[in-house]
């Protein structure tokens, strides 16, 4: 009998052996640490602002913004599904997509939910290369020099640009014109960091308490992190910490925690990194044989003069000053109000026939309002937009004035 | 000497152990039925005779025609879910019970094996199985496609092009990849077999296993379970296709197979070498 009771022990054994290592390797990749101690002033000079670092690494991306269930399939436009829900028993539609989202707005909406892995390789300034591991797919977006590549494996889709040179040295320059020109009148010793530091810390200061966190590791580093944390009650993010990393100041994480929760509703960190001078090879993009490619024109600055003036009723510059320091005052209660006027014709139409708006607002007295962990939007009968990252009620209060 | 002696003991046992199981007509059958389907796949996009627009069917279909080296990676993505579990369900979870259920087991054990070598040779069987299941998997996807399309330089996810030898090592890789999630299934099949003398139930519940855990990986409120479980890495095998060969999933599946090894490997030594043998 008592045989028969040893021979029960693996049974029992690999088990607990199996756990425990689990435990152990997760106990030891969050081991606390500790540096040598900073202000948050030093702390964010600290921040790296050298472009010719090397790095590649693998990051994570978690976002649970708590928005509403929603069963959106990217590229599948309205009428498809409308079209299938013809053809289908009425039994199950359950299995149709509730809404559509393309383009632009279907990446958006992906970057808000959802867990993304990615590597990520960059080389100085000019060469970088953004590698989302989707599964059985992948998407790349790859700068190297002056062509930028984006490829979509799933789609056999590629779209290319070239970054004219004189362009951008001509917007370079004008934008140290304009900033010679200006500088005096920053309130702050531009040439000193620390003045810098500083004037961030104090002007943020009024609105937030900044502070320096414990520190952690991330993705097998030692890295310093500041916690902002608003004051006030009208904002929905309780706190927002930033971890960077104290051998090289390059930003390891980034975390935004919503009012009410306690797992964070927006995620980036990296889990690996190594300051290796990743390969050439990976910068290096020939579209393969069967490949769809989109020339895509870089806009030129006479491009962008002109889509500023078919924007419908620009605000004027000094309209925009007085909407910005007035935002800037109400510090994180803020909310931004845009007139029906200004909202751009896309969302309107949007708003009229896409299921996807239904889906994801619900009635309140006087409109739809959007909600998620971190964002509301307030969409008035009227056509007026009013967002921010505050309570519901909040933004009801600004838009009943 | 002695050692060299166990050695050549349980080398014949091995080898018997595998001549039992490819001579019987119930393996082949499987074989032949897993080599239909790049077989289908193949004949499926040929007759269509349309190019499948990229981005619609499984992934990898739109390539079939462009070059037959893919058949052998789509017919994979196809029979991962449901198929190969199946056969490993079969063949693993007749392993004890269906010795036991033949009345066969009693004789095994009356020669001088010891239980827990009879585990050992049982799932090294099952894990040859493995082997020999995605490999012919991929080798008659690759005669198929060479006989019905073109065959050239493979464009991997990222959009780099390989040669084919290059390609021909990324295929055994994912042939590797598949047979390591099998042998986490082979012994959770193992320890279910010890649990009864009825094979079909030792199959059905390993093939069970197997589903169940792909249904619970796919509900969102069970993420935290999600990195756990047998199934959640078998697809991850694509990381193999890309460039630079990505082989963390390689090595994180690895790790979780072997886990569940260890665990259903002890929890049937513990089973097998308490139970009372009756037939």
């Amino acid at each position: 009998m008592s045989r028969n009771r040893r021979r029960w022990i693996p049974a029992v054994l690999a088990p607990v052996i199996i756990a425990g290592s689990v435990l152990g390797f997760s106990v030891q990749a969050n081991a606390a640490i500790d540096l040598p101690n900073k202000s948050a002033s030093q702390i964010l000079q600290m921040i790296n602002t050298n472009p010719d670092i090397a790095f590649s690494g693998r990051i994570v991306k978690k976002a649970s913004m708590g928005l509403p269930p929603m069963n959106v399939v990217p590229d599948i436009s309205q009428s498809m599904i409308d079209e299938a829900a013809k053809r289908m028993p009425k039994e199950m539609s359950d299995f149709l997509p509730k809404a559509s989202a393309q383009g632009q707005l279907a990446l958006a909406l992906e970057f808000f939910a959802g867990t993304h892995t990615a590597n990520i390789y960059v080389d100085g300034a000019n060469k970088a290369r953004l590698q989302v591991l989707d599964l059985l797919s992948e998407r790349d977006y790859i700068r190297n020099n002056n062509e930028l590549w984006s490829y979509d494996a799933g789609k056999s889709r590629a779209e290319h640009s070239v970054i004219n040179e004189s362009e951008v040295k001509s917007a370079e320059n004008d934008a140290r014109t304009l900033f010679n020109q200006n500088s005096g009148k920053l309130p702050f010793d531009y040439t000193s960091p620390a003045a810098v530091a500083e004037y961030v810390l104090n002007e943020a200061g009024k609105y937030a308490t900044i502070s320096v966190a414990s520190d952690a590791k991330i993705a097998g580093r030692g890295a310093y992190q500041i916690t902002i944390t608003p004051k006030g009650n009208q904002s929905l993010v309780a706190s927002a910490t930033l971890s960077i990393d104290a051998a090289t100041g390059l930003p390891l994480a980034a975390r935004v925690i919503a009012v009410g929760q306690s797992t964070p509703a927006f995620e980036v960190a990296f889990e690996s990194i190594t300051f290796d001078k990743p390969a050439a090879s990976n910068f290096n993009f020939t579209p393969p044989a069967g490949t769809r490619v989109v020339e895509v024109a870089a806009p030129t600055k006479a491009d962008v003069l002109r889509e500023i003036a078919k924007a419908p009723q620009a605000p004027s510059e000094n309209d925009a000053r007085t909407q910005l320091e007035d935002l800037a005052a109400q510090g994180w209660g803020a909310v931004a109000v845009i007139p029906a006027a200004q909202v751009p014709a896309e969302l309107r139409l949007l708003q009229v026939n896409n299921n996807l708006y239904k889906e994801l607002t619900k009635p309140v007295s006087g409109g739809r309002v959007f909600t998620s962990a971190l964002m509301n939007i307030f969409f008035a009968d009227n056509g007026d937009v009013y967002a921010g990252s505050v309570t519901v009620a909040r933004l009801l209060e600004v838009a009943a004035k | 000497m002695l050692r060299d002696k166990f050695m050549e003991g349980f080398g014949t046992l091995v080898r018997s152990e595998l001549s039992v199981l490819f001579r019987r007509r119930r393996t082949w059958a499987m074989l032949a039925t897993i080599a239909c389907i790049p077989i289908f796949l193949a004949i499926a996009v040929q007759l269509s005779g349309s190019t499948i627009p990229p981005g619609e069917g499984p992934p990898f279909l739109d390539r079939v025609s462009q070059n037959g080296l893919f058949v052998g990676f789509t017919a994979m993505i196809l029979a991962i879910p449901l198929f190969l579990p199946l056969t490993i369900g079969v063949v693993a979870g007749d392993t004890i019970a269906g010795e036991a259920n033949t009345g066969t087991l009693r004789y095994l054990l009356i020669a001088p094996v010891s239980r827990a070598r009879l585990l050992v040779i049982k799932f090294i069987g099952a894990s040859a199985f493995a082997i020999a299941a995605t490999a012919t998997l991929m080798i008659t996807g690759i005669i198929v496609g060479l006989i019905l399309f073109p065959v050239g330089p493979v464009t991997l996810l990222s959009g780099d092009v390989i040669s084919i030898p290059a390609a021909l090592l990324r295929i055994a890789l994912v042939a590797g990849y598949v047979t390591i999630s099998l042998m986490g299934l082979s012994a959770v099949g193992l320890f279910i077999s010890t649990l009864t003398v009825i094979p079909v139930g030792a199959m059905a519940a390993t093939v069970v296993v197997s589903t169940v855990s792909q249904i619970l990986a796919t509900l969102p409120q069970l993420e935290i379970i999600h990195p756990y479980l047998l199934t959640f890495n078998w697809l991850g095998f694509a990381d193999l296709l890309r460039a630079p060969m990505d082989f963390h999933s390689m090595a994180i599946n690895t790790i979780v197979q072997i886990a569940y090894i260890a665990i259903f490997g002890s929890a049937a030594y513990s089973r097998f070498t308490t139970k009372d043998i009756l037939s």
